[in-house]
């Protein structure tokens, strides 16, 4: 299965050194809107910056970008 | 050789709070032994038939869902034991138990344990009391995971592996922190790179070193000064 990275951007990029294995670009969306949804729980910023900053964009293990989200788009599930 | 295996059995603080004497007494049934990391030690509804105390290293309790997802509901160093409540009759336990962190475990059979229960009030005392200072932690934990974010929980849980093991140098994989917290791995990375960012830890692959623990500390829930071994037995009214 390939590697895929999800990687959270704002003027810094926070990388995610280790990447996932995942079947596909479908479950690498499903992955990245979990982990999207985890790091939002309960938080009203990352690193001290509100979520309007941050995006996420993930990599395949070449290092091409597949997609990117703005993490102010993802829902919490707690109301923030 | 008999003083010196009684003193890393001391390392544990409960075997420590027991008289010496009876430490000594003790001393023929209680056995030394070396874990590595991911030792199983018990599975659920699997009879308890041994108590172990570590020494050194930790053992994490977790239940363990229908889909073979399993979440920490406990984690045990050097401050407790495990099994202990199998000297009151034949008991199986609930959750899986398995070392967090290799290191050295003092162990005693159940049976043999519960002879000493029976003939001492000191063992009889420091089973029950450890058994409400575990209670109060369980009831803190429930209450941490429903309302504290992740990074907010991830300093807790290191700090406390910190205080268990002895050393702000913890051989943890981003896996086992990720099934503690109840998040996924990518998660976890990405959470710990950030704390790196902040010059709190250094992240590597299966290491976490603790740089700025006072830095941690103020990055932690409350859970963590709440939780804290030394004091809260003490505010409970227990006292070891």
């Amino acid at each position: 299965m390939p590697m895929y990275y999800f990687h959270l951007r704002n003027q810094d990029t926070i990388q995610d050194v280790d990447g996932t294995e995942l079947p596909d670009t479908d479950a690498a969306r499903a992955h990245a809107d979990v982990v999207a949804r985890e790091l939002k729980f309960k938080a009203d910023t990352f690193l001290d910056e509100a979520w309007s900053c941050w995006s996420m964009h993930v990599h395949d293990d070449e290092g091409q970008e597949l997609f990117s989200f703005r993490m102010s788009d993802v829902e919490s599930g707690n109301g923030k | 050789m008999a003083n010196a295996s009684m003193s890393s059995h001391q390392d544990n603080r409960l075997l420590a709070a027991l008289p010496r004497q009876m430490l000594e007494v003790m001393g023929r049934d209680l056995k030394e032994i070396s874990f590595v990391q991911g030792r199983g030690i018990y599975e659920p509804g699997e009879p308890i038939d041994e108590i172990y105390f570590p020494q050194s290293g930790m053992i994490s309790l977790l239940v363990v869902a229908k889909d073979g997802g399993a979440v920490e509901t406990a984690t045990i160093g050097r401050e407790g034991a495990v099994g202990l409540h199998s000297v009151w009759g034949k008991r199986f336990s609930f959750t899986r138990a398995t070392t967090q962190i290799g290191g050295k475990f003092s162990v005693i059979r159940s049976a043999a344990f519960a002879q000493f229960a029976d003939d001492y009030t000191p063992v009889r005392d420091l089973i029950a009391r450890y058994t409400e200072v575990l209670w109060a932690e369980a009831q803190q934990i429930a209450a941490c995971n429903a309302v504290h974010d992740t990074p907010a929980r991830l300093c807790r849980w290191l700090l406390q592996c910190a205080d268990r093991i002895g050393s702000t140098n913890l051989p943890l994989t981003q896996d086992l922190i990720a099934q503690m917290l109840g998040v996924r791995r990518t998660t976890v990375t990405l959470e710990a790179q950030s704390l790196q960012h902040k010059g709190l830890i250094k992240y590597a692959r299966g290491h976490i070193n603790i740089l700025d623990r006072e830095q941690l500390e103020r990055c932690a829930c409350e859970c963590y000064a709440i939780m804290q071994q030394e004091k809260l037995p003490l505010k409970i009214g227990v006292r070891f």
